[in-house]
Formats: structure tokens, C-alpha cells, sequence
């Protein structure tokens, strides 16, 4: 029973984005998940770096964004925890992540729902899922999500390995955050600080500013800000 | 090598290095390795894939002898349909001699033909009386399969099943894999970092940073993720990559 509905899912996956299944996982999650606005797959490392595999619409994106500039939100716990993370209400549970909760609020996310992409101990990112009017996950749409979860997992491996056979790198996400490490470097390089520690500050410096630690990261590399951020 | 009757000699070797490598317990990928290059060798054949069934649902591409991604792609035009599928279907041999004359499965059979193969035989891969998957031998002309080709490709195939029975856990692939995954994300992060800790240090943009870091990693002949990731961790300072390795060890390293 539950090996058929996850066929159809993974069928409904394969038949939407031509092919792209990270945006077809998020496009499903839209279509089939009652009252989810949005989808976002995300890579995650115990780094905190991130990386966008897919999202159904910009908006999605951006709240993921937000959660890379934060360094909190569901998807992070979801990635630290191993569990799915639940907030049916962001405004009733603004405590949990202060930061990440006005940020999603003031963009319409009344909701927020994470699902860990894991194998056994391995987690490798998670699955977003975003709703615009407070309110749980029905039963069904929280069995469906975790089915997705997996389904995405799977079809990341898969990825993994036709990379590996066709001797390609492995892992190309569509939105690259890689200007994040690289300002990361420079950062490091320039101030004689750590990498962890210049990583914060880049994130720092977005939050101060109420910018994307992405476009911050993009100045520094273009050496369109001075690397010289004023002492902490 | 032309195609037609193996080479006795040489079927030898590829059986001793096979079962040497499942008495010595080979991990399945390197025995299935051990199998298509076997069949590449000994049948004359232009190149050979395996097709696993997924346990999840569907079959998959697990080894192929020929790695470019173009040959990859032919193999996985048969998720849907395709003489490897039904091979695994019926459990039985599907033989293709000819496949401009063929009728069925039009998407495999324009793929194949696209990157120049002509023939294909599938053969199951059989563990306890059904098939778990499917071995393809892929030929630039047209060829029949004949008895004795049969037979001894049907003996590579059942070392195939042995080498994959022997995996203890069916979930260390996916863990495996896994590992990878994880491995390959966070050698991008490294990579950058490590861009970004050259051009900050030497006041270069992170494109000449980059090309300084590949220049280093092929000087060194370590792959550039390996040599970012010892940037990173610091078992070589960024210091020892200020200047260029010296020229001419690799040409055409510009930017």
C-alpha cells in the first residue's frame, strides 16, 4: 500500500521538470501537500554551509537564504536534530528562532516544515516546505513529505553515482552559494582569523546590513566592500 | 580484439582475477568492474553495462565498462523500456543482432544507434530462479550471439550475481554513496575556502586564485578536492602556494 503511493509519487516526480528531479520533488510538494506554498531542497554540511538543489519559486529560495544568512530555522535544526521540525505557527513560536521567525514572517511564512535528507547515520540536507496562513501538516501530507524527503534522497545518490560512472563532478546545484566560501577565504586570508570565525562575521555583517549573507559575499569577492569590517 | 570465438588464454586470466577477487572479498563494485571489463576483453564486445533492479522500485546503471557519460545515458534509456528490461523480465536472454531492423523499444534503439552501436545482447543476472538483473553487451556492427559466445557470457554474468550476493549489507551501497555525497559537498566548500584564503592572501582575485590552486594541485599530480581539502586543514599553508609551481611540468595552465 504505502510501496504505491510512494510509486506514484516518485512517478509524479519523474513526469513534472523534465527530468530535473530536485525540482520535481519541490513542484510535487506544491501540487500534492495541502496548503504548502513553497518547496526547497537544500545540501547541508555540519559546517553550515549550504547549497539550493532546487525550490519551487523564488520565494521558497529566499527563505532558505535567510536561513544560510541566520544560521537558524527549521531547516538547520532538521540537519542538526536528524527529525523532521514542525511549526505550524511562526508567530506563536517566535522564540524557537527569533531571527529566522520576523525574517519569514515579514515575507508571508506563517508555517514552516523541515524533513532531514539522511542514509542510516549520513545526513546530507533537508527538504523545506513553507505555508502562507498558519496551520499543521494534515496526515496524509506529513506521510507524503517524509515519502518525498526519501524519494529526494534517493534520487541524490542515484545522482551521486551516474556522476561518478559518467566521471563527472558529483553535485550541481542551480543555485550555487559557492561565493559564500570563497568570501569566507578572503575574509580568513585578510583579518588572519580562522575560517569558522570569518564565516560568522560574513554573516554578521549581512544581518546587520539586512542582506543575504550571499550578496555580501558577492561585494567581498568583487572587492566591492573593504574585507576591513569594523571591530567587533 | 575481433569479434567471434574467445580467447581460451585470456578467459582464464579474467576468471582467475574475478574469483580471486571474490575469495578475497572484493567489494561488488570492483568485482563488477572485474566482469564488464571481462566481457569487453574476452567477447569482443564495444562495451557492457549492468542493470540493477532497485529494490525501491525500478532498475538502475551500476557499472558500465565505458565511462563517458554519452554511453551512460544509452544504458539509461532502457529505465522505462528497453532489451535489458525485458531481459530482466522474462529472466531470459533478449539478443538484438541488428538493431536498425529493430522494432521494439524506439527510444533505446535511437539512442544506441545515435552513438554508434549496432547490436545488443541482454542477459539476466539470475539469483534464485528470478533475475536481479541484467548484463549489456553492446556491438558497433551487427552480430548474432552464438551458442558458445552465450555461454561463456552467461558465466561472467553469474560471477556478476556472486560478486553482488556477496555484499553483506544491501544498505552499505546506499551509505556509500552517501559518504560520497557528503565528501563531494564538502570538498566545494574546501575548494572555495581555499580559493578565497589564496586571493585574499595574495591580494589576487579568486579567478587567478583558483588557477594558482589548480596550477599547485596538478603540479603535485593530487586531485584538486584532495589538495584544497590539505589547503584547508592546513597540512599545506597557503604561504607554499604564493607563487606558481614551476612552468612546463603542465602546459596550458592559464587561468
Amino acid at each position: 500500500m504505502d510501496g504505491i503511493r510512494r510509486e506514484r509519487l516518485w512517478r509524479a516526480v519523474t513526469d513534472s521538470a523534465g527530468g530535473d528531479w530536485a525540482r520535481g520533488v519541490c513542484q510535487v510538494c506544491v501540487a500534492v501537500l495541502t496548503g504548502v506554498a513553497s518547496a526547497a531542497l537544500s545540501l547541508r554540511t555540519e559546517s553550515r554551509a549550504q547549497e539550493l538543489l532546487a525550490a519551487s519559486d523564488g520565494w521558497g529560495a529566499r527563505l532558505e537564504e535567510e536561513q544560510y544568512t541566520l544560521g537558524e530555522g527549521p531547516g538547520v535544526a532538521a540537519f542538526a536534530t536528524g527529525g523532521p521540525v514542525l511549526v505550524a505557527d511562526l508567530a506563536a513560536d517566535q522564540a524557537r528562532w527569533p531571527g529566522f521567525a520576523e525574517a519569514a514572517l515579514s515575507s508571508g511564512a506563517a508555517a514552516a516544515f523541515a524533513f532531514p535528507m539522511q542514509v542510516g547515520m549520513i545526513r546530507l540536507g533537508t527538504l523545506a516546505l513553507y505555508r502562507r496562513r498558519p496551520g499543521g501538516l494534515a496526515a496524509q501530507s506529513l506521510t507524503d513529505a517524509v515519502v518525498l524527503a526519501d524519494l529526494a534522497t534517493t534520487a541524490l545518490l542515484r545522482q551521486t553515482e551516474n556522476d561518478e560512472l559518467a566521471g563527472l563532478d558529483a553535485l550541481r546545484p542551480v543555485n550555487s552559494y559557492q561565493d559564500v566560501n570563497v568570501a569566507t577565504g578572503m575574509l580568513a586570508a585578510r583579518l588572519r582569523i580562522s575560517l569558522d570565525d570569518a564565516f560568522a562575521r560574513l554573516r554578521a555583517h549581512a544581518f546587520m546590513e539586512g542582506r543575504s549573507v550571499l550578496d555580501v559575499a558577492q561585494d567581498v569577492v568583487q572587492r566591492r566592500i573593504s574585507l576591513e569590517f569594523p571591530a567587533e | 580484439m575481433l569479434s567471434g570465438v574467445p580467447e581460451q588464454d585470456g578467459f582464464g586470466e579474467v576468471l582467475s582475477d574475478i574469483t580471486g577477487g571474490l575469495v578475497a572479498g572484493r567489494d561488488s563494485s570492483t568485482l563488477l568492474r572485474l566482469v564488464t571489463d571481462g566481457c569487453a576483453e574476452l567477447l569482443g564486445v564495444a562495451a557492457t553495462g549492468v542493470m540493477l533492479v532497485d529494490p525501491r522500485g525500478g532498475v538502475e546503471v551500476v557499472s558500465a565498462s565505458d565511462e563517458r557519460a554519452r554511453f551512460v545515458e544509452v544504458l539509461q534509456s532502457q529505465v522505462e523500456q528497453g532489451p535489458c528490461l525485458d531481459c530482466i523480465r522474462e529472466a531470459d536472454v533478449v539478443s538484438v543482432e541488428d538493431l536498425e531492423r529493430e522494432q521494439r523499444w524506439p527510444e533505446f534503439v535511437s539512442a544506441a544507434l545515435e552513438v554508434g552501436y549496432r547490436a545488443v545482447h541482454a542477459l539476466p543476472l539470475r539469483l534464485g530462479g528470478r533475475a536481479v538483473g541484467g548484463l549489456n553487451l553492446l556491438h558497433t556492427a551487427a552480430v548474432p550471439f552464438p551458442a558458445e559466445q552465450r555461454r561463456w557470457a552467461q558465466a561472467l554474468a553469474d560471477l556478476a550475481v556472486l560478486g553482488l550476493s556477496q555484499e553483506p549489507d544491501v544498505n552499505r551501497r546506499a551509505e556509500r554513496l552517501a559518504e560520497q555525497t557528503m565528501t563531494a559537498l564538502n570538498d566545494r566548500v574546501a575548494l572555495g575556502q581555499v580559493v578565497g584564503l589564496v586571493a585574499g592572501s595574495l591580494d589576487i582575485s579568486p579567478e587567478r586564485g583558483r588557477a594558482l590552486v589548480e596550477a599547485h594541485a596538478s603540479h603535485r599530480d593530487v586531485p584538486l578536492r584532495e589538495f584544497a581539502r590539505s589547503v584547508a586543514e592546513g597540512e599545506v599553508s597557503s604561504a607554499e602556494i604564493e607563487s606558481v609551481p614551476r612552468a612546463r611540468e603542465r602546459p596550458g595552465h592559464r587561468s
